[in-house]
């Protein structure tokens, strides 16, 4: 099992072992002749009889066929039955047995961090319980982390106790569309505050991290392995509800961060912790704080004053643009 | 004493000694055999118990069962599991080839290896109730294999062990 890794082009330090050798060798080829695209790279797909298919920030490519090997479908590399077969056991570690619940939710996380979206011919069992029986398409999505977005941040969300006199972060709620850059921010601000930042008089906090998606800490055997902090507690997978009341239990964090809030449980497990004095941070899909307002569960939070600050953000001008940032009124 | 009866004798005793060591040690290996079938019985029941009860990923599951187990079996397990999966990129029938290279060569009888040759290509890749079918059905097949090859080793042992005395004892009467 791995721990953290060194700093090195995550695609071809934790991804491309896993494909068959003629895979591998063309997408490094392809990589060798476009290293602008290097960094940009997004996601690598292979679907059962298609075309390898690489998407980067700019678009998307179907890898070429190498000289000397088998091609079809115009000249494109395409991943066989067995490519796909292969691919999957070693992601999986041989284990689908372990892993049979992530593959429920249409994905697996490896080492790294990465996302292994699954294809394929789903089943139905009696109990209503949705299974993947026949894989046919893997997509692997690249983790990048994006250190220091919330630096600039943190401070504005900086509030001080009126008795005590020490500063502590301001339960926050971030909104803001799909593919804005919420997690990112949130895994961000886990790191802050986990490491404190002296010249704002905030001492180092224990977070608590409810990561039901796996995306913030994106952990692997439950190692997170993304940087969310020296002080983080991650329960990993574990519904939020559930999660931010055993956090509050047995783990005593000053801040539990989770990630897009909606159901009416997600909503009382924030009250519950907030009257515990813990500062809540969490993210909700939404457009901006009006949209919030106009759901049943989010809305009784906003307007019952159980979050103090709401950060709204859009994709502008690129993901994580701050559109509003201040109380919520 | 005569020198040439003692040399006669002393050659006879050698020859006695050498013929039931001979014996003794082809019997031992074919009880060797057996032990081995029913460590690999243990193996398996071990790796069904890790994967049942604590869905430990397959390559802790194989080098926890054979730990266990010890002998050749148990090595042959370990091994696997060493290779198996994300470490060294091997799937479960790629590793069980592999790593028998790194035990005894005929340790194991045919059949055992076998009935782990088709376990291998079944390992790994289905829900863990399949998992632990596949695995008690190889259990089965190996008991049933067992207790057929338990008495033909029995009467092979025996038969080794008189064949060594009794072919040295004609050697010595031959030579007499």
């Amino acid at each position: 099992m791995t721990l953290r890794r060194p700093a090195e082009d995550p695609l071809e330090r934790d991804i491309l072992p896993f494909f068959p050798e003629r895979i591998r060798d063309a997408i490094s080829e392809w990589l060798a002749r476009n290293p602008h695209l290097k960094d940009t790279i997004i996601e690598v797909r292979l679907r059962k009889g298609l075309p390898v298919c690489i998407v980067h920030r700019e678009g998307d490519v179907l890898l070429p066929g190498r000289n000397g090997q088998a091609r079809r479908d115009g000249g494109y590399l395409t991943a066989s039955s067995e490519d796909i077969e292969r691919t999957l056991a070693l992601v999986t570690d041989c284990s689908y047995y372990a892993l049979e619940n992530e593959f429920s939710g249409g994905y697996i996380t490896i080492p790294g961090g990465h996302r292994v979206g699954l294809s394929g011919q789903m089943v139905s069992w009696g109990d209503g319980e949705i299974k993947l029986r026949e894989v046919s398409g893997l997509n692997f999505r690249v983790a990048r982390e994006v250190k220091g977005v919330a630096e600039d941040l943190v401070p504005r969300l900086l509030k001080t106790e009126d008795r005590t006199g020490f500063r502590r972060i301001a339960s926050t709620l971030i909104i803001s569309p799909p593919g804005c850059g919420k997690t990112t921010l949130l895994r961000d601000i886990c790191r802050i505050l986990g490491e404190g930042r002296p010249g704002l008089s905030l001492p180092p906090s224990q977070v608590g991290i409810v990561d039901e998606r796996s995306e913030i800490a994106a952990s692997f055997g439950g190692v997170p392995q993304l940087d969310v902090g020296p002080r983080a507690d991650v329960l990993d997978r574990c519904p939020k509800a559930r999660g931010m009341i055993m956090l509050l239990r047995s783990m005593a964090p000053r801040v539990i961060v989770t990630d897009e809030i909606g159901s009416e449980e997600d909503a009382r497990a924030v009250a519950l912790a907030l009257c515990g004095g813990v500062s809540v941070i969490a993210s909700c899909h939404g457009q901006d704080l009006e949209d919030v307002r106009a759901r049943p569960h989010s809305s009784w939070l906003v307007s019952s004053g159980y979050f103090e600050m709401a950060v709204v953000l859009s994709r502008r001008k690129g993901p994580g643009t701050i559109e509003y940032l201040g109380e919520i009124w | 004493m005569d020198v040439t009866l003692c040399a006669k004798v002393l050659g006879s005793g050698l020859v006695l000694g050498a013929g039931a060591l001979a014996g003794y040690t082809a019997a031992k290996a074919t009880e060797e055999r057996l032990k081995e079938l029913e460590r690999l019985e243990i193996c398996l029941i071990n790796l069904s118990t890790e994967i049942s009860y604590f869905l430990s990923p397959l390559p802790k599951a194989l080098v926890k069962a054979g730990q266990k187990s010890g002998g050749e079996a148990g090595r042959l397990f370990v091994e696997m599991g060493n290779l198996v999966g994300m470490g060294r990129r091997k799937t479960p029938d790629e590793a069980l080839e592999e790593a028998l290279v790194s035990i005894r060569e005929d340790s194991i009888p045919r059949f055992g290896l076998e009935t782990l040759r088709d376990l291998a290509k079944n390992l790994g890749g289905t829900g863990h109730r399949e998992q632990i079918r596949y695995i008690e059905g190889s259990i089965e097949r190996l008991k049933d294999h067992r207790r057929l090859f338990e008495e033909e080793s029995r009467k092979k042992a025996r038969l080794y062990r008189y064949l060594g005395l009794l072919g040295a004892l004609s050697t010595v009467i031959v030579l007499i």
